[in-house]
């Protein structure tokens, strides 16, 4: 109405230009290209990319090489997950071109946005991602723990191609001693997501595998699809076998490393990281015997300490018993690490080469030799230090002994014999055998047989010279 | 031309398993380094640790090994062979492998 009267109202004169009024113009603009182009499918790359906060309307900008066109992506056109589309996207986006009448400009207001190519691949990527994310099949958890020391690897790639090359040869140099299994697949194309995930059952079905490497050289992103697809990361989280990624690019990560116990970012890496070098753990072995070997020696050490302070102390009241025991430790002691030496020797004799030497070399003989020496010579310290004061402590008991003994004085008292033992004190327990020191009154002990009587004497009668004589 | 058929658990010396032997060695000289065992447990640690290093040892020094191929035989159970071209072994040539 307002329109075709300001028309009525601007009419044109004979041989004037008419005079649009700017409603007027846009509006029937927008008219025709509604009209015109009601239903297009338009391809280009997303730029200025933007989602309105709150109902989530989508514009952004569609653009190749020479020009641009606004899109506008509203709430309700959005079915299913938009959260490909982002700037650099390669997409088709499908609806009707309009005008925004208080702008004047045109734009397309799209029903659909579908990423194609790279774009397509990503964002299938990203729904992937997320829903196995939402199973937590990458969550840190899941990850198994590495063998350090594996003798039995698996590798699951293509058999032709230099990635395979690269790990065999690898492995074969840092850990000649271990044993390598192939499971070859093909690594990209249709269905080689099933055949590699199949080469990852068929090594856990056989079991001999303590590590599996996963993967193939570098490639495009379509080259290496493959590690993106579901059977290959649901195999590698069933796999009881550890599983070491090794998909040959450095930027993106597949889902096969995000699901992998370790990644890495090559085969060559795979193959560095799950074997240690020979000469490491030979140098892992000799830091370990030193250490045992040193501990050992603390032991010993202590252990003579500890004889030491028995010698001083209790070793003076069972002297005999206490040096006997420690004599037979240390016996043992001694042949024990004699044994561990004849060891030494026989490894040293089964050495294949050099590098045992160095293991060994900083070892064994002379140190040994040393702590053997050690012992011996406790030993003997020992058996001197106490049998000395064994000997002091029975110089005392020696005189008494010895006499008692020279009588037979058991047989003696049997015999109705008495022996008589000074009671006072500067001269308690010893043996009375001349009246000529005793004086009256003096306390002795008369021991018989079979017990001895405490008396006192009351009178010294010395004999005449010719009796005692 | 080459045995198509070998037994799926090959035998090799390094079994039990070389990870165990270096985790109890591991273990033994963690024990001896706490310093509370008696004299003649350490001297049992020490003893088995060094016939450990010794066995240890001999695995490192194993030759190498055939790089073997896993595929499914006809019943689709786990079966290996000998990965064709792979002379190395055999020959010790030192050139690639050729496949």
């Amino acid at each position: 109405m307002t329109a075709r009267r300001a028309t009525a109202r601007f009419a044109p004169r004979e041989g004037e230009p008419r005079i649009w009024t700017v409603t007027e113009i846009v509006k029937s603009l927008k008219a025709t290209l509604e009209t015109d182009y009601a239903q297009v499918l338009v391809q280009g790359e997303i730029t200025d990319f933007k989602r309105s906060a709150g109902p989530g309307h989508i514009y952004f900008t569609l653009k190749d090489p020479n020009s641009q066109l606004s899109v506008a992506f509203f709430a309700g056109s959005q079915r299913g997950s938009t959260s490909a589309l982002e700037n650099g996207i390669a997409v088709q986006a499908e609806g009707r071109i309009s005008v925004y009448p208080q702008r004047g400009s045109m734009q397309l207001i799209a029903e659909r946005v579908t990423p194609i190519g790279y774009g397509a691949l990503q964002a299938q990527f990203e729904q992937l991602k997320r829903k196995l994310q939402a199973e937590g099949l990458f969550a840190e958890e899941r990850k198994r723990i590495l063998p350090r020391y594996p003798t039995r690897i698996g590798l699951v790639t293509s058999e032709s191609g230099a990635a395979v090359r690269d790990m065999i040869r690898i492995l074969r140099h840092r850990a000649p001693y271990a044993e390598i299994t192939l499971a070859a697949t093909r690594v990209q194309g249709e269905g080689a997501a099933f055949e590699i995930a199949d080469a990852i059952e068929l090594m856990n079905e056989w079991g001999r595998p303590e590590v599996l490497i996963v993967g193939r050289g570098g490639g495009s992103l379509e080259d290496l699809w493959a590690f993106n697809e579901e059977p290959v990361v649901r195999a590698i989280v069933a796999s009881r076998i550890p599983v070491v990624s090794a998909v040959g690019h450095e930027v993106d990560t597949t889902l096969a490393d995000l699901a992998a116990d370790k990644r890495a970012a090559t085969p060559t890496h795979a193959a560095q990281q799950v074997v240690m070098d020979r000469d490491e753990i030979r140098q892992t072995l000799a830091a370990l015997s030193k250490h045992a070997r040193e501990r050992l020696q603390r032991e010993l050490e202590r252990e003579w300490q500890r004889l030491r302070a028995a010698r001083n102390h209790r070793a003076l009241r069972e002297p005999h018993r206490l040096v006997e025991e420690a004599a037979q430790r240390v016996d043992l002691a001694r042949e024990r690490l004699s044994r561990a030496l004849q060891d030494v020797a026989i490894a040293r004799s089964r050495r294949l080469d050099h590098f045992s030497g160095r293991i060994w070399a900083h070892t064994p003989d002379r140190t040994i030799q040393r702590a053997r020496d050690r012992v011996l010579s406790f030993a003997h310290r020992a058996e001197r230090g106490a049998a000395e004061s064994v000997a002091r402590k029975r110089t005392d008991v020696e005189t008494r002994r010895r006499l008692l003994e020279s009588f037979d004085y058991k047989g003696v008292l049997r015999r109705g014999y008495a022996l008589v033992w000074s009671e006072k004190a500067e001269t308690k327990d010893r043996l009375v055998n001349r009246a000529r020191i005793l004086r009256s009154g003096a306390a002795i002990q008369v021991q018989f047989a079979d017990g001895a009587a405490r008396a006192q004497v009351t009178g010294v009668t010395p004999a005449r010279e010719e009796e005692t004589a | 031309m080459r045995r198509k058929e070998t037994p799926a658990a090959g035998a090799t010396a390094a079994d039990p398993a070389f990870e165990a032997m270096m985790e109890r060695l591991e273990a033994l000289v963690e024990r001896l380094e706490e310093g509370n065992l008696s004299l003649e447990e350490s001297i049992k640690s020490f003893e088995e640790g060094v016939d450990l290093v010794r066995r240890c040892t001999t695995v490192l020094g194993e030759a190498e090994k055939r790089i073997q191929k896993l595929t499914r035989d006809a019943e689709g159970n786990p079966a290996t062979a000998p990965l064709e071209g792979d002379d190395e072994a055999d020959e010790g040539r030192d050139g690639e492998l050729p496949f």
